[in-house]
């Protein structure tokens, strides 16, 4: 990383570490979404007296459920956030006057917050559950996830930034990004394993960027998804980053030429 | 002869703005436009000068400012500020200025202490450790900020917070620094603490700066005005080319005996009263006045105790340069 885009790290990381606490405490109660989650399919396989729906026990739903609620940072774009926060007050032109690239600086400012997320909320969940659960992954299925997580993160973020950029336009982006989220979390497996849609919409979906956001790493986590499927996956992930990358250079051009920082 | 170190050449620059209709259902019913922030503004900036843009709100300050920085491009027109088009030379012409935003856009990361943004800042532009060190020495002394730069910035006051914003855009010793409203709100030790680093900056190391301010206080140490009304230049050149222009009146004020019977009316035929209260008169009157049989009339009244003829301050000038724009009375380019 060029020095400059390190020291933009550096400083957000700080930064960040002033609110570790309230980061560490939001990962945890993000995960009683996850509770509220279990309790409902626990309620759907009682009355229904399933056993498994579509091969997907109460026992493996009920870790699904809990491995996605703890990947919470890869659930909201906190760029487009950033970006409508950037443009609305004006502060976009505190950034600009620096000797570095603004797309840069404002995609690497965010990464520190959710690092801290990650540490302190992901990866202890991560081992918890794979202890209590008892849960067997080989040291390339580590790998996978790992890969998997770094493309979901890239996918929200780089979705994030062309949401993000609308905001010089429409200046609320809130509700747009709500009803984004929402949508990545039905289409993406952040209700229930994509395994339990049609077959027809399930092969549908898996050809898009959003199950990389809560199905895929969900699934390599809890072996929903068999490890032969997982390079490709991880290939399908990297395609689906670059493309979304290009479309956010594409529109940053367009919208960096619009910037209106009016007034101070 | 010093060379240009910004050259604006008609610079034009419209933002889309929207206004809402009357009452509460106009709310619904808004009506977007075209504001024309610059209309066609042309102006230098010399080396090591430093220059005041004055101007009312909304007359165009802050938008050159930002075209100056590279912040906004124009419509039309052409900037150059060190050579370059600041818009699409941004990233390379901000290793050469500095900008400070006043106290609405800080620089400052406000859960650090200042010291972290000045050592992002040293890391960013490059800046030698050695040469930091000095830098930052000399800062820290100048603006009396040794005691607070390693406080969370948050617990600083709005002057201290401001003496730290100027050392964060200064560190990296630019060439040009541009300043929009720097002085807002803050404390007069610290308004004069800036001031005077301004002064030394220019004198030791060549700086040149452009500032945007409604403080006369600030006005004063400008090598040169520049005044916008409503997006176009109105004047251009030194306080005493203002003076001259604006300001042929003399301020006579003059002071009553308590309890003396004051003739309002007679004394305001001397010239404009902008200033009544008891046992005072302040007037705008003819620098000549002295020679007129009315400035003699004024020591056969017995109620007066003293007066004082005086040259019009800056402010006053400002004031009626204004009146003067408002009038319709346009000076000329």
């Amino acid at each position: 990383m060029n020095s400059k885009y390190f020291s933009v790290f550096k400083v957000f990381s700080k930064n960040a570490m002033a609110y570790r606490a309230e980061i560490a405490l939001d990962a945890t109660f993000y995960m009683l979404s996850s509770l509220v989650m279990v309790i409902v399919w626990m309620a759907v396989y009682h009355f229904s007296a399933l056993t498994s729906i579509n091969g997907v026990t109460i026992s493996s739903m009920t870790i699904y459920l809990f491995v996605i609620g703890s990947i919470g940072f890869l659930s909201w774009p906190g760029i487009a956030n950033a970006l409508e926060s950037d443009m609305r007050s004006g502060e976009i032109a505190s950034s600009l006057i620096r000797p570095i690239k603004y797309p840069y600086a404002i995609f690497i400012r965010d990464i520190p917050e959710n690092l801290i997320f990650s540490l302190a909320g992901t990866l202890p969940i991560f081992i918890i559950i794979y202890v209590i659960a008892g849960l067997h992954l080989t040291a390339m299925q580590v790998l996978m996830l790992a890969i998997e997580m770094v493309l979901a993160y890239l996918i929200i973020n780089f979705i994030g930034f062309i949401i993000g950029s609308l905001a010089i336009y429409i200046t609320d982006i809130y509700g747009i990004l709500s009803g984004i989220t929402w949508m990545f979390s039905l289409l993406g497996g952040g209700i229930m394993p994509l395994l339990l849609y049609p077959k027809l919409l399930y092969g549908i979906l898996m050809l898009t960027p959003f199950p990389f956001l809560y199905f895929v790493p969900g699934g390599t986590f809890t072996g929903m998804i068999p490890a032969a499927q997982l390079p490709g996956l991880v290939a399908e992930g990297a395609i689906w980053a670059l493309v979304l990358l290009g479309i956010a250079v594409v529109v940053w051009k367009r919208v960096s030429r619009d910037i209106n920082a009016v007034g101070v | 002869m010093p060379k240009n170190m910004v050259e604006v050449r008609d610079a034009v620059k419209s933002f889309k703005t929207y206004e809402n209709g009357k009452g509460f259902l106009g709310s619904f019913r808004r009506k977007s436009f075209m504001k024309k922030a610059l209309k066609g503004v042309s102006l230098n900036v010399k080396e090591s000068e430093i220059v005041a843009l004055l101007g009312r709100n909304g007359s165009g300050k802050s938008t050159m400012i930002k075209l100056m920085s590279g912040i906004l491009y124009p419509d039309s027109g052409s900037i150059e500020v060190l050579n370059m088009n600041p818009w699409k030379e941004r990233t390379k012409l901000a290793m050469n200025i500095g900008v400070i935003f006043g106290s609405t856009h800080p620089q400052l990361f406000w859960d650090l202490p200042p010291l972290d943004t000045f050592i992002y800042v040293k890391e960013i532009y490059g800046i030698r450790q050695r040469d930091y060190d000095s830098r930052l020495a000399y800062l820290k002394k100048i603006l009396s900020i040794g005691k607070v730069y390693k406080r969370q910035t948050r617990q600083l006051s709005l002057g201290e917070r401001m003496k730290c914003e100027f050392a964060a855009s200064i560190l990296h010793m630019p060439k040009i620094v541009f300043m929009d409203e720097p002085t807002v709100g803050v404390d007069l030790p610290s308004r004069i603490a800036i001031s005077r680093a301004v002064i030394d900056l220019r004198e030791k190391f060549g700086i040149t700066f452009v500032l945007t301010t409604h403080v006369v206080d600030d006005i004063t140490i400008a090598d040169r005005i520049i005044l916008l009304d409503k997006g176009r230049k109105l004047f251009d050149g030194k306080q005493e080319e203002l003076k001259k222009r604006f300001g042929k009146y003399a301020i006579l004020e003059l002071y009553f005996k308590p309890g003396a019977r004051v003739d309002y009316a007679k004394y305001g035929a001397l010239g404009e009263v902008f200033s009544k209260k008891d046992g005072y008169i302040g007037l705008k009157v003819d620098p000549d006045i002295t020679k007129s049989d009315a400035f003699a009339s004024i020591f056969k009244d017995e109620g007066i105790e003293d007066y004082r003829l005086s040259e019009p301050g800056l402010s006053s000038i400002l004031e009626s340069t204004y009146k003067y724009i408002d009038s319709n009375k346009r000076p000329e380019k």
